[in-house]
């Protein structure tokens, strides 16, 4: 049951008046248990994109479908919606507001029909997957965190309705590298168990690490949209767009335009090593 | 909003300076509640034809806090027409007397009103907020011999000015974010209803404090003391239409006061 846009078109009125087009003739499907990277400029339309997915804002042309139905029409249960795609903004640790960490992640579930036991056990199993003791952060006030902290909180909050698809935008941003590879390891986790997670990042080697499908944006307009091995390795194109397909394989492919044959579809860097380390032993063996 | 948003075009009135526009306010205003001839009501009207002219604004634009105002008019009119006490009154019931003079007065204090409002509103319509902060700190200066900190009182309207897009951008962003949750904000009941804004007003708060906060750091950390007597990068001269245009309104002060 994907997300579906057809050939959807948005524009924002500006201070004067007129109509600056964010996005154009945009068809897309995302389909269930996908592992999405959307790549692009600022300014080129991704946070325009999903909200779109997400129903917070409503397309000039075109029709956004969720399950097959048109989430724009006047008679479509928004509710449902919100359950199914969770969205998570960038700098999500401004929207905290409860007076306790329990309340807080229980807010997305406050309009379902579940008794007090089950919110609670959905409230513990989401920050227990964030990494946190559900007895000791339970009661404690969501502003007294640390800033980590918080976005772990606000994360937990778009995981407690237990959404199929799960929408980031700019998760990693500001993120230190233990922090950003504990949170990308659970996003990998919650993927493998069959949710959908789309991600708008800069960080290419997040992606080229983790997603398998990647969506190229370029001023409103959809550029590329492929498995992450064939656009990443294209790297000729990427370059084109300012763009870059991670370290690893920007190195590997670097080391070929410098006479040292070596693939350059490592995504890691283990990768990356393990090619280099084979490829200067096979020279060691034709030197003796 | 009852006065008008800073609307950025090039006229006379947009390039007087803030400073002399606030006092030709004050003058006219004076001329305007002076007035009692009918000439001298039409010679008003006559000054204020001229100056939307010259300020190249619509029409619709200055009369707009007129025509959202005009059940206040009708009030204030039949205020004045019903109680007003006169020796000969066309008739009289308990303590309401309809007179001539009633009438009179009523639309006097409309057509004064009316008056004050249009040009108010073209002072904030052709006025940057910026500009105004400036002459207002400006005009109010003699205040701090009473100790009263106007510059920084200046600095503090500057800077609410200055931060109202930003908390507008910001508010609309929590609210798309609350949403996205699952919050409702048009629940039909009053309780819940106002229950459904604190996701949306808590965040905003935080962070308005938390903006402050970093903002005095930063000017702090750009040498600013409140404390120290802070000089303009370049002062302002008036030009000849400043003073010509003060001066007008001075004379029109005047003659209306004597006439």
């Amino acid at each position: 049951m994907p997300i579906e846009l057809e050939s959807v078109s948005f524009a924002y009125k500006s201070a004067d008046g007129s109509e600056i087009q964010a996005l154009r003739d945009i068809s897309i499907k995302i389909g269930d248990g996908e592992f999405v990277g959307i790549m692009g400029h600022t300014g080129c339309g991704k946070t325009t994109l999903i909200q779109l997915m997400a129903g917070l804002l409503t397309p000039v042309s075109g029709s956004v479908l969720f399950d097959g139905l048109d989430i724009n029409m006047r008679d479509y249960d928004r509710a449902k919606l919100r359950e199914a795609v969770s969205l998570v903004f960038q700098f999500p640790e401004y929207q905290l507001f409860e007076s306790t960490v329990e309340r807080d992640v229980a807010f997305g579930l406050k309009h379902s029909r579940q008794s007090r036991d089950e919110i609670s056990e959905r409230v513990r199993w989401s920050l227990e997957i964030m990494g946190f003791d559900f007895d000791l952060i339970r009661k404690k006030s969501p502003l007294s965190l640390s800033g980590g902290e918080k976005r772990r909180v606000a994360i937990a909050g778009a995981l407690v309705t237990k959404p199929r698809y799960l929408i980031f935008d700019e998760p990693i941003a500001g993120l230190d590298q233990m922090s950003r590879n504990a949170f990308l390891e659970i996003i990998d986790e919650l993927n493998r168990e069959g949710t959908a997670v789309v991600m708008v990042s800069h960080n290419a080697d997040a992606i080229s690490e983790y997603c398998k499908r990647v969506i190229i944006f370029s001023d409103g307009e959809l550029v590329t949209d492929g498995a992450v091995k064939e656009v990443f390795s294209d790297i000729n194109k990427l370059e084109e767009l300012y763009l870059n397909a991670g370290t690893p394989r920007t190195i590997g492919h670097m080391l070929s335009g410098h006479g040292m044959e070596i693939s350059d579809k490592a995504t890691s860097y283990d990768e990356l090593l393990f090619a280099i380390k084979s490829k200067l032993q096979n020279v060691e063996r034709t030197l003796h | 909003m009852l006065i008008g948003k800073f609307v950025p075009i090039n006229s006379i009135i947009h390039r007087l300076d803030a400073r002399m526009k606030i006092v030709s306010l004050i003058f006219l205003l004076v001329a305007v509640i002076s007035t009692s001839t009918v000439y001298g009501y039409a010679a008003i009207i006559m000054v204020l034809t001229v100056i939307i002219w010259l300020s190249k604004l619509s029409l619709f634009a200055v009369l707009s806090p007129i025509r959202r105002l005009w059940l206040f008019f009708i009030v204030i009119f039949f205020m004045n027409a019903f109680f007003f006490s006169s020796d000969n009154p066309l008739f009289s019931w308990w303590i309401i007397s309809f007179s001539g003079e009633g009438i009179r007065q009523g639309i006097k204090v409309v057509f004064n009103v009316c008056v004050v409002m249009i040009l108010g509103n073209v002072l904030t319509l052709s006025t940057s907020p910026i500009d105004m902060t400036n002459a207002l700190s400006s005009l109010l200066t003699p205040l701090k011999l009473l100790r009263v900190p106007v510059e920084d009182v200046a600095m503090i309207i500057n800077i609410a000015i200055q931060f109202v897009p930003t908390i507008l951008e910001e508010s609309n962003m929590i609210r798309k974010a609350q949403t996205a949750r699952g919050a409702h904000f048009e629940s039909r009941k009053l309780r819940e209803k106002a229950l459904s804004f604190l996701p949306l007003l808590i965040p905003i708060f935080i962070s308005s404090f938390r903006r402050a906060d970093e903002l005095s750091l930063a000017m702090e950390a750009r040498g600013y003391r409140n404390a120290k007597r802070r000089t303009k990068k370049a002062g302002v001269p008036f030009r000849v239409l400043d003073v010509t245009a003060v001066a007008a309104c001075f004379v029109i002060c005047i003659i209306q006061i004597y006439i």
